[in-house]
């Protein structure tokens, strides 16, 4: 039987926390299966833990059951400029930065009067706003 | 292939406003450094944009005693920019054509995140708690289930965040409680 690579799963399984990434080996009667599968649960199946290991090479997942889901690049080029204008209308996109981090870090305390604010008595208000 | 982590708007809080909290100021900048070095893929969701308004907005205000629109507008302002500026920040609002991959599975993949949402606030509902004399929620939120709506759809592996309710839900989306992390 000839298998190829029809495209990359994410799988998270019950033993790990986060995701794990393989390539899908399959035959074309397996890979129908499992999208079949997917377009009944909508975005993620159980599968028994024959069915992984025939179709993982690697060996990654031995547990009994397994979260599968299709993993997806993200392009969110046209989410960028769409949201982009609503805040600052015609202005260009702003050039990407090596290092935005450390101008950001502490940018907006400047506007604030430190002094005359106790942190300890405006804890409860500062934690509902910020859902701590 | 990197670990992608949905942005709770709280890192960006803490990041910019360094003094509310100096030790989760320095959590949440290493955390973002280690994004824009391309160590992660962060997510950033147009609710979490709004919430950035909505918190600095309120903060700044109410808190903080910035009483001038000029300066709260400058703070969120700059929070976008800085969003803008990171090459490793994905901006999403979870519409199908932002997931690449093939056309099928891009249909397959397609599902309410609101429907999600709603399953996620029944399923979690939390408990209550008294602190100060007074009897809080202790749980993930409602809009928090939208976030972990909007992280799922994009296949975020963890959600970071200083949110212990969101401990609740790590079978939905692993979270990143960015306090306990040790770098």
């Amino acid at each position: 039987m000839n298998y190829s690579i029809d495209y990359v799963e994410r799988v998270r399984s019950t033993d790990y926390p986060s995701y794990h990434s393989i390539p899908y080996w399959s035959s074309t009667f397996l890979s129908q299966n499992i999208v079949t599968l997917i377009g009944e649960s909508e975005r993620s199946l159980s599968v028994q833990k024959n069915t992984t290991m025939q179709v993982d090479p690697f060996h990654i997942i031995n547990n009994i059951q397994a979260t599968i889901s299709v993993a997806c690049a993200l392009d969110d080029s046209d989410t960028r400029k769409k949201v982009w204008r609503v805040y600052f209308g015609d202005s260009s996109l702003p050039r990407i930065e090596d290092d935005p981090v450390n101008k950001y870090y502490g940018s907006l305390d400047k506007y604030v009067d430190w002094t005359k604010i106790d942190l300890k008595k405006s804890g409860s208000r500062i934690d509902r706003y910020l859902d701590e | 292939m990197v670990q992608r982590i949905y942005l709770d708007t709280n890192i960006f809080i803490h990041c910019g406003l360094s003094q509310l909290d100096q030790g989760k100021a320095k959590r949440s900048k290493k955390l973002l450094e280690q994004i824009s070095q391309g160590k992660y893929e962060g997510v950033v969701s147009t609710l979490c944009l709004l919430e950035i308004c909505e918190v600095v907005r309120g903060l700044a205000v109410e808190v903080l005693g910035v009483n001038s629109p000029a300066d709260w507008k400058a703070m969120i302002s700059s929070t976008i920019e800085f969003i803008f500026k990171n090459k490793n920040i994905k901006v999403i609002e979870s519409n199908p054509e932002e997931r690449l991959g093939t056309s099928k599975i891009k249909d397959l993949m397609y599902c309410s995140v609101v429907d999600d949402a709603h399953r996620m606030i029944v399923k979690y509902s939390g408990t209550t708690k008294e602190e100060r004399g007074k009897f809080v929620h202790k749980g993930v939120g409602c809009v928090d289930c939208l976030h972990l709506a909007l992280a799922k759809m994009v296949e975020c592996d963890l959600i970071a965040t200083f949110d212990r309710g969101f401990e609740e839900t790590r079978i939905e989306v692993e979270p990143l409680i960015i306090q306990d992390k040790v770098w």
